[in-house]
C-alpha cells in the first residue's frame, strides 16, 4: 500500500548524519597501524537487510533511516538458543522517521551488494523450484541460472551504482531487461522478479539519510536480525503510521514502549516477524511477543520466541537416548516440535508471562459478531490486544466471499486495533452507533498496521477450525484470545457467560439498561426475548449485555445504579468499562410500577500512567454470583 | 567500598583503546575482559590470516588451543592493557562464553563440550598468567552454563508442511531435566578443576541467566547447585567453583536477596545494568531504577555482596573481587558506560554509609595506589577528574 500524505508535521532540518554502514556513530571506528579503519563487523547487514519491505506496507516508501546501532535484544537473544550461533545474538536497531522532503534520492549500491542479492535471488529460486516440481519454476534448470548470474555478474563493472527516483523499479528493470532473452516464460519472470524486488528492497526503500531529505515525524525503531532476509524485523517499536494516527475513527493499542525497550519514550505499537528457519518459533510465537510487548508497561513479562516455544509447546518424554557419558537419559529427557503453538498451548505459556490470557471460541452467528465487536472495542479501548486465530489461505486471498477456500495452515495475527465504518447500528434507544468496520492488524508474517475488514477477519477466523474433523466442537467457531493486565482476574467473555447461565424463568428480566440516554457510540445492548428487543433489536438469540463507558452515565442514572454508584462516582476521571446485568420486576407492594437494579460484572479502566497498576476491580454483586 | 569494573563486551573498542578511554574518563574503574570480541579478532591481523576476515571462528575455537592463546591472545591483553606492580590490578575478571560446556547428547556435541572444557581450562591458565604479570588481582573466570536443548537436535527435519510462504521444515528440539544438566556440569567442572595445576588463587564464577531454556536460571538451580556441592564427589569445586551474580538477572528471574544468603558464601564476583525488570536490552544503571535508595531494586543484592566476608571459613578460600562489573551488551556508547559507572559509584557510596550506620561490617577497601595517590577526602585513585565519579 503506497499513500500519499499531507504534511501534518513541521519538517524537521537534516539534524543527524550518519552512514548506514557505519552502525556506531557514537564509539568513532579505530583504525589499525595502517591507518586502515576497522571494517564495521555489520556494515553488510547493515546495508543488506530488507526492512523496506514490510514497512512501506505501513508507511509507504518514504522513510529513512538516520542512526544505526547494534542493540541486544530479547528476541534475536532467545532464536540465539535456537540457532546456537552467537553470531547472531546482537540485533541492529534502526531508527526511522518520515519522510517529507527527498529531491533527489540517490542511492549507492556497491557491485558486492548487487552481486549478493544475486546470490541470494538464486539460491531461494533454485530452493523453490527442487521444493516444488510442478510450480513455475521447474522448467529452470540449472544451465539457465547460471546464465542468470552470468548476467548479474556483468551488471557488475565495478564501483558503485548510483540509481535516482524509482530505485527498485530502475534496478529492476535494467537487470530483466539483460535476462529477456533468456527468461521467456512470463512466469517464470515474475516470480524472480518478486524475489528480486525483495531481496533489493532493503537499502532501495529504506534509505540512510542524506543531505537534501527533510525529516517528518519520528517512527521509531525496528530491531533486524543480521541472518534473516525475509523475517527481519526481530522487534519493531512503531509509531502508527498517519493515516491511522490521524483518523479519529480508529483506536489502537498505544503505549510508552520505547523506554522499555532501551529508547526514549513515545507512543507506539509493538510488532514482531516470526523467523521460522532460524528463530526456533513460529506465527503464535511472534504474535505473544506483540502482545506481550503492548502489555509490558502494565506488568507484562516479554519473552523470546525460543523461551515461548519451550514453555508452551507439549514436552514428550524421548526413551532409548545414551548420554555422552554412556549413562541412559531415560525419564530425564523431552522433546517437542519446533512448531506454531495452539490455542491451549499459548494460553499456557502466556500464563507464565504475568498477564491473564482468555480463549474464547465464538461461533459464528449474527449476534456473536455484534458481541466479537463489542469485546474487541473495549479491549482496544483498554489498551488490551487479542490474538486472532485464521486460516491462512482464506487470510492472504482476495477471493470472493461466496467460494468456498482450499484449507490453509494456521496463522495467529494480533489485534491492535479497530476502525469504524460509516454503517450504523440502530440501539434500542433510538440513536445510531458505529459499527467496526475494519481491524488494525499485525501480522507476524507480513507487516505492521495492516487494516483488514471485520468480515474479512471473522471470515478467516471462521476458517480456522473448518476442517477439524477430530474435534467437531471446534468447527465453524472463531477462537480468540483476549490478552489483559495480571489484575484483570474475570475476562469480560466470562461474565457474560455468567449472566447468560443466570434463571429468567419467573422475571420478565432484560440485562441492559432501559434507557435511550445512556446509549452512546460505543455501547450496545443485545437483548433477548423481550418487547424491547423486538422494537428495537434484530437480535433474537442473546442475553441483553451491555457494555457502558462510565462517562455516557449522566447523574439522574447514576441515582439508578445503586449497587455501583460509589465506584462510577468515586473513580477517577478516566473510561470504566462495565459489562451490566440489570434485572427488572414489578414490585409486589406496588403493581404496575417496576424496580430494578444493576450488577457490575466487569469494570476496569482503560488508561493509566506507566508503572502504575490499573485499578481493575471485579465487582460481583450478590445475586450475579457465578 | 565495592569497586567498579566495566566488562569490555560493552563497548566496540579494541582493547588498548578501551583501556586508555577506561582510564581517562573513570579513574580507578577496573575491567572484566571478555574473551573474545570480534574487535579484539579483526585487532589481531596474524590471526585474521589464519582463520579469514569474513567471520570469527567461535571464542570455544580460539580459546580451546593452547597456542593460539599463547601466540596471539595473551599478548594481545598484555599489549593493551600495562602491569601495575604497587596498586590495584586492572583486571577484575576474565568474562566468557562457552556454552557448550554442558552439552550432553550426541557425537557432534562431545566435540564441542570437549572444546568448550579445553577453552575454560586455558582461560584460567591465562587468568594466572595475567596475575602473575600484575595485571589481574584474582584469577576468576566468568562462566556461563549452557541451555537445557541440545544443539544437535535443535534442528532435526521431522516432517516438513506446505506454507503459502513456500515449504517449511519443522523441526524438533531435545530438552534435557535441568537438575541432570546441573550434576552433569558439576562433573565435568570436576574435571576441570583437577587438571588445572596452578599456585595462583583462581577460582571459575557461574553467571545465573533469565529465560526458561538456559540450565542456570533462577533459585531452584542455584540451591539444586548449593546442595551437590556438600556433596563428596564434588569436594573439588570448594574454593574453586562460586557465583558470578548479575544483579539484573537476578531481579529478573526473581531470585529474591534473602534467597541468596544460604549461597552468599559462594560468591566471588558481580555484574550490573538496569532493566525494566526484563531483559529487554542493557541499560546503564540508574537510567529506569534510580538508585535512590529507598526504591533502588538492585540495593538489596548490593548488601548481600557488601557483606561477604572473604576470609569466612564457609568460602574453603574462593576469592571475591569484591567488584562490580557494569555490563552493557551490544552498546556502543561510551557515555552510557559514564552514565552507568557514575550512578554506581553514588549506589556504592551510599550503600556503605547506610551498612555503617546499621551496624553491619564495613570491609576494608580494595587495595589502593601508594601514598600521594589518593585523594584524600574520597580515598579512590587521582589520575584526572573522570566524569564517571560525578553524581
Amino acid at each position: 500500500m503506497e499513500t500519499e500524505f499531507k504534511t501534518y508535521d513541521e519538517p524537521t532540518h537534516l539534524t543527524v548524519s550518519c552512514h548506514a554502514s557505519r552502525p556506531c556513530p557514537v564509539e568513532s571506528l579505530e583504525t589499525d597501524e595502517s591507518g586502515n579503519e576497522f571494517d564495521c563487523p555489520f556494515a553488510f547487514e547493515c546495508d543488506s537487510v530488507a526492512v523496506g519491505l514490510p514497512l512501506a506496507a505501513a508507511y509507504g516508501k518514504k522513510i529513512a533511516v538516520t542512526l544505526t546501532e547494534p542493540v541486544g535484544n530479547i528476541v534475536t537473544r532467545s532464536e540465539q538458543q535456537f540457532s546456537a550461533d552467537k553470531s547472531h545474538r546482537i540485533a541492529l536497531r534502526k531508527h526511522i522517521y518520515e519522510l517529507e522532503a527527498a529531491p533527489f534520492q540517490r542511492v549507492r549500491i556497491s557491485d558486492g551488494l548487487i552481486n549478493s542479492f544475486g546470490a541470494r535471488v538464486l539460491s531461494k529460486v533454485r530452493r523453490d523450484r527442487d521444493r516444488d516440481p510442478n510450480g513455475p519454476l521447474a522448467s529452470l534448470d540449472e544451465k539457465l541460472i547460471e546464465r542468470i548470474q552470468a548476467v548479474m555478474q556483468g551488471m557488475c563493472n565495478g564501483g558503485q551504482h548510483v540509481f535516482e527516483g524509482s530505485s527498485i523499479d530502475e534496478l529492476s528493470g535494467s537487470f530483466f531487461r539483460s535476462i529477456d532473452s533468456i527468461v521467456t516464460d512470463l512466469d517464470q519472470r515474475q516470480r524472480l522478479e518478486s524475489e528480486f524486488r525483495k531481496c533489493v528492497s532493503a537499502p532501495l526503500m529504506c534509505h540512510s539519510i542524506q543531505k537534501d531529505f527533510k525529516l517528518g515525524r519520528y517512527l521509531g525503531f525496528v530491531d533486524v536480525r543480521t541472518n534473516s532476509i525475509y523475517s527481519p524485523l526481530a522487534l519493531a517499536i512503531l509509531v502508527p503510521p498517519r493515516h491511522l494516527r490521524h483518523d479519529t475513527t480508529v483506536t489502537l493499542v498505544q503505549g510508552n514502549l520505547g523506554k522499555i525497550f532501551g529508547a526514549h519514550s513515545f507512543v507506539s505499537c509493538a510488532y514482531s516477524m516470526h523467523d521460522p528457519e532460524s528463530g526456533g518459533a513460529y506465527c503464535a510465537q511472534a504474535a505473544m511477543i506483540m502482545g506481550l510487548a503492548m502489555l509490558s508497561d502494565r506488568g507484562a513479562t516479554v519473552r523470546g520466541s525460543f523461551d515461548l516455544t519451550h514453555i508452551g509447546a507439549t514436552h514428550e518424554e524421548v526413551q532409548g537416548t545414551p548420554l555422552l557419558d554412556g549413562e541412559s537419559g531415560n525419564d530425564r529427557l523431552t522433546k517437542y516440535p519446533i512448531y506454531g503453538l495452539s490455542v491451549d498451548q499459548i494460553i499456557t505459556a502466556l500464563g507464565k508471562c504475568n498477564v491473564q490470557p482468555q480463549a474464547e471460541r465464538f461461533p459464528i452467528s449474527r449476534t456473536k459478531l455484534r458481541l466479537i465487536q463489542r469485546l474487541l472495542v473495549a479491549y482496544c479501548e483498554s489498551r488490551f490486544p487479542s490474538l486472532l486465530f485464521v486460516d491462512s489461505n482464506v487470510w492472504n486471498s482476495h477471493a470472493s466471499t461466496n467460494q468456498t477456500p482450499s484449507p490453509g495452515i494456521g496463522h495467529v495475527v494480533t489485534v491492535i486495533g479497530i476502525k469504524r465504518g460509516n454503517e450504523s447500528i440502530p440501539t434500542h434507544g433510538g440513536s445510531a452507533i458505529h459499527s467496526v468496520s475494519h481491524l488494525i492488524i499485525n501480522d507476524p508474517g507480513a507487516a505492521p498496521f495492516l487494516q483488514r475488514t471485520y468480515d474479512h477477519c471473522l471470515r478467516s477466523a471462521y476458517y480456522y477450525n473448518h476442517n477439524n474433523e477430530a474435534n467437531p466442537d471446534l468447527k465453524e467457531k472463531a477462537p480468540l484470545i483476549f490478552i489483559a493486565s495480571n489484575s484483570v482476574k474475570r475476562h469480560a467473555a466470562d461474565c457474560i457467560d455468567t449472566t447468560e447461565k443466570r434463571d429468567y424463568s419467573n422475571w420478565e428480566k432484560y440485562i441492559g439498561v432501559g434507557n435511550e440516554r445512556l446509549s452512546t457510540d460505543f455501547s450496545v445492548s443485545l437483548v433477548h426475548r423481550s418487547d424491547i428487543s423486538r422494537r428495537f433489536c434484530a437480535f433474537r438469540e442473546d442475553f441483553t449485555t451491555t457494555v457502558l463507558a462510565k462517562d455516557s452515565l449522566d447523574r439522574d442514572e447514576r441515582f439508578w445504579l445503586n449497587r455501583v454508584r460509589t465506584f462510577v462516582e468515586e473513580s477517577p476521571d478516566v473510561w470504566y468499562w462495565v459489562v451490566a446485568g440489570y434485572d427488572v420486576k414489578e414490585r409486589t407492594d406496588n403493581p404496575g410500577e417496576r424496580e430494578g437494579h444493576l450488577s457490575v460484572l466487569w469494570l476496569f479502566s482503560s488508561v493509566g500512567e506507566h508503572g502504575s497498576e490499573y485499578e481493575e476491580r471485579i465487582l460481583l454483586s450478590e445475586n450475579t454470583e457465578p | 567500598m565495592l569497586d567498579r569494573s566495566v566488562i569490555t563486551s560493552s563497548s566496540s573498542l579494541p582493547l588498548a583503546k578501551f583501556f586508555s578511554e577506561l582510564s581517562e574518563s573513570a579513574p580507578g574503574v577496573f575491567c572484566d575482559v571478555y574473551l573474545f570480541r570480534e574487535v579484539d579478532y579483526r585487532s589481531i591481523r596474524e590471526l585474521m590470516e589464519i582463520f579469514g576476515r569474513r567471520k570469527k571462528p567461535s571464542s570455544a575455537r580460539l580459546m580451546s588451543d593452547p597456542a593460539l592463546v599463547e601466540r596471539f591472545i595473551k599478548p594481545y591483553i598484555e599489549s593493551a592493557i600495562p602491569p601495575v606492580a604497587d596498586g590495584p590490578r586492572p583486571i577484575c575478571a576474565l568474562a566468557t562464553h562457552f556454552s557448550s560446556i554442558s552439552s550432553l547428547i550426541g557425537a557432534n556435541q562431545l566435540a564441542r563440550a570437549n572444546e568448550a572444557e579445553a577453552a575454560i581450562r586455558n582461560s584460567v591458565e591465562l587468568a594466572c598468567d595475567l596475575v602473575k604479570s600484575d595485571r589481574m588481582s584474582k584469577a576468576i573466570v566468568e562462566i556461563v552454563c549452557g541451555d537445557l536443548v541440545e544443539t544437535d537436535h535443535r534442528a532435526l527435519p521431522e516432517r516438513r508442511i506446505a506454507t503459502p510462504v513456500g515449504e517449511w521444515t519443522v523441526a524438533e528440539a531435545i530438552a534435557v531435566d535441568r537438575d541432570l544438566k546441573i550434576e552433569k556440569l558439576m562433573l565435568r567442572l570436576v574435571r576441570i578443576v583437577e587438571e588445572i595445576n596452578r599456585d595462583e588463587d583462581w577460582c571459575l564464577a557461574l553467571e545465573l541467566e533469565p529465560g526458561d531454556v538456559f540450565v542456570f536460571n533462577g533459585l531452584k538451580s542455584l540451591k539444586t547447585f548449593g546442595r551437590l556441592i556438600e556433596e563428596p564427589r564434588f569436594e573439588a569445586l570448594k574454593g574453586r567453583v562460586g557465583f558470578n551474580m548479575d544483579v539484573a538477572h537476578m531481579n529478573i528471574s526473581d531470585v529474591r536477596d534473602s534467597d541468596l544468603q544460604e549461597v552468599s558464601h559462594l560468591l566471588v564476583h558481580a555484574h550490573q545494568c538496569d532493566t525494566p525488570g526484563q531483559h529487554t536490552r542493557d541499560l546503564p544503571v540508574g537510567v529506569w531504577d534510580a538508585v535512590v535508595p529507598q526504591s533502588n531494586r538492585s540495593r538489596p543484592y548490593l548488601e548481600v555482596l557488601n557483606a561477604v566476608d572473604p576470609s569466612s571459613s564457609d568460602r574453603c578460600g574462593l576469592p571475591f573481587s569484591r567488584a562490580v562489573a557494569l555490563e552493557l551488551e551490544g552498546c556502543r556508547q561510551w557515555n552510557w558506560i559514564l552514565e552507568g559507572l557514575s550512578a554506581m559509584h553514588y549506589q556504592f557510596k551510599q550503600l556503605d554509609r547506610s551498612s555503617v550506620g546499621n551496624g553491619l561490617r564495613v570491609h576494608e577497601p580494595h587495595p589502593q595506589p601508594g601514598p600521594g595517590q589518593l585523594d584524600q577526602q574520597e580515598g579512590r585513585p587521582v589520575r584526572g577528574t573522570g566524569a564517571a565519579d560525578e553524581v
